[in-house]
């Protein structure tokens, strides 16, 4: 906890840079290139992505961030290299899904029924599921994990830290046991909730290698960096 | 694996995308929930009340509010 102690409010440095890239000041484009462009790189081959993948999600990160005018939504809440690794990140798996979705051309002149192959592609487009962003899937990864933890442990964690319940008196609560117990109970339920997570993660997207420590960047980022601001 | 702020990470992350399931106080239970609560607050509940308490805390997060208030009041 001392960690977010240590983290300044206001990212005002970073808020700056975001405003010269904005007003479209040269030395501001050029640390753009040299530093979040890379730091963008990292985080998509680190997300699995090949080299051509990468280049065109950073197209589109780029089209987000400029003609979407997400950019212009950066706040100062979080760093600005958190704040676009995690649009990245949310851009790949929509990349991965509308791939996944796409018809290649040669299929669509197949000689399956007398329909219109453009029909057949619009309806197969209506039929396809809502496309959910990153965020929607890691809340239900973890709502679906909270429902596999040990309930005695959860609840020992959240009154632990989202209660204030000193550690001594969950173990007058716990029929006097050790506070090792109670630690115990604690790690073992954020065990459970990392590894339930990332197998329902795997299982629903198993060509996002999202680490727990992305995940935890991901959602340390703030509701607008992950959600993608809204404009 | 740093057990505290990942957890605090992760439970302000539902707070702000699905305020029911961390954090939201729907206020006091109903009496007969709120008796059981008040009784493990005292720290008189036994290992079978227990188990059964969490389970339902784990169905009702909204309920752990009052739980905590009982118990902080109480070490107070």
């Amino acid at each position: 906890m001392s960690d977010s102690a240590d983290k300044p409010a206001f990212y005002a440095d970073d808020f700056e840079f975001a405003q010269d890239l904005l007003d479209g000041e040269k030395a501001a484009w050029q640390r753009f290139e040299s530093e979040l462009k890379p730091a963008i790189a990292r985080k998509l081959a680190g997300l699995g992505a090949t080299d051509a993948d990468a280049d065109e999600v950073l197209g589109i990160v780029m089209e987000k961030l400029w003609a979407h005018k997400k950019l212009a939504a950066y706040t100062g809440a979080g760093p600005l290299s958190g704040f676009v690794r995690t649009m990245a990140a949310n851009a790949w798996l929509e990349y991965l899904r509308k791939h996944r979705r796409m018809v290649p051309a040669t299929n669509l002149a197949d000689d399956e029924g007398d329909d219109d192959p453009m029909d057949r592609l619009a309806r197969d487009e209506a039929e396809a599921p809502q496309e959910t962003p990153l965020a929607q899937l890691l809340r239900d990864a973890l709502i679906y994990s909270l429902t596999q933890v040990d309930a005695e442990a959860l609840l020992i964690m959240r009154l632990s830290l989202l209660q204030d319940v000193k550690q001594r008196d969950l173990c007058l609560l716990w029929g006097g046991c050790h506070e090792g117990t109670i630690s115990r109970k604690k790690a073992e339920a954020l065990e459970q909730i990392r590894d339930e997570t990332l197998a329902y993660l795997h299982d629903r997207e198993p060509t996002l290698q999202i680490s727990w420590q992305d995940l935890m960047e991901a959602c340390g980022e703030g509701a607008d960096a992950i959600l993608g601001p809204s404009i | 694996m740093s057990t505290d702020p990942d957890f605090n990470i992760l439970s302000s992350f539902l707070r702000r995308m699905m305020p029911d399931v961390e954090g939201h106080d729907a206020g006091d239970p109903p009496e007969a929930i709120r008796t059981r609560l008040d009784t493990f607050a005292s720290g008189k509940a036994d290992a079978k009340e227990r188990a059964s308490l969490s389970q339902l805390l784990k169905e009702h997060a909204e309920y752990i509010g009052y739980l905590g208030r009982a118990i902080r009041g109480r070490a107070a």
